[in-house]
């Protein structure tokens, strides 16, 4: 297992490797933590906007420099006051069971672990804009 | 929701999630 933690302006601030990880798994937790930053939002709500709507991930991929992985396994961090400090990226085996450890881990740190939605509304489009329209 | 800050997760809690990512995966027999 392989975990990268980012702060808000995607600094790393620590980061472990087991011991028998593959060498790319360094990069994927980097980019899942990154990803989730880049585009405020965790990588679940990603993983599901690459599925339905594949232009809306592919771009920004390219844009990021790889440094955005649209798979679960990447959850930002929000403290008591529902701020976001950071992310974590976690790569080592199924995207789903990733994500239970950078939870769990996020739990375990006092801290709230925000994974993302696969019904989440784009963090970018503001909810109330066709009623700014009238 | 928020955006990124001046605001930033301190060390000690960092390296908390990163042991308890890996605690976890080892409890749950997760491959490395």
């Amino acid at each position: 297992m392989t975990v990268a933690v980012l702060d808000a302006a995607r600094r790393l601030v620590a980061f472990a490797g087991e011991d028998g990880s593959s060498l790319l798994r360094e990069r994927i937790a980097r980019g899942k933590a990154h990803g989730a930053l880049n585009m405020g939002m965790g990588n679940r709500g990603l993983a599901a906007r690459a599925a339905s709507n594949p232009a809306f991930v592919n771009a920004p991929v390219s844009l990021a420099d790889g440094n955005l992985v649209p798979v679960p396994g990447g959850v930002l961090i929000r403290d008591d006051n529902d701020d976001l400090i950071g992310a974590v990226g976690v790569s080592g085996h199924l995207p789903d069971h990733d994500e239970a450890c950078a939870i769990h881990a996020i739990a375990a740190a006092g801290l709230r672990a925000d994974p993302g939605a696969a019904d989440q509304p784009d963090p970018a489009i503001p909810t109330n804009r066709l009623g700014d329209i009238s | 929701m928020s955006y990124a800050r001046a605001v930033r997760i301190d060390l000690a809690r960092a390296r908390t999630v990163v042991d308890q990512a890996i605690a976890h995966a080892r409890s749950n027999d997760f491959p490395r």
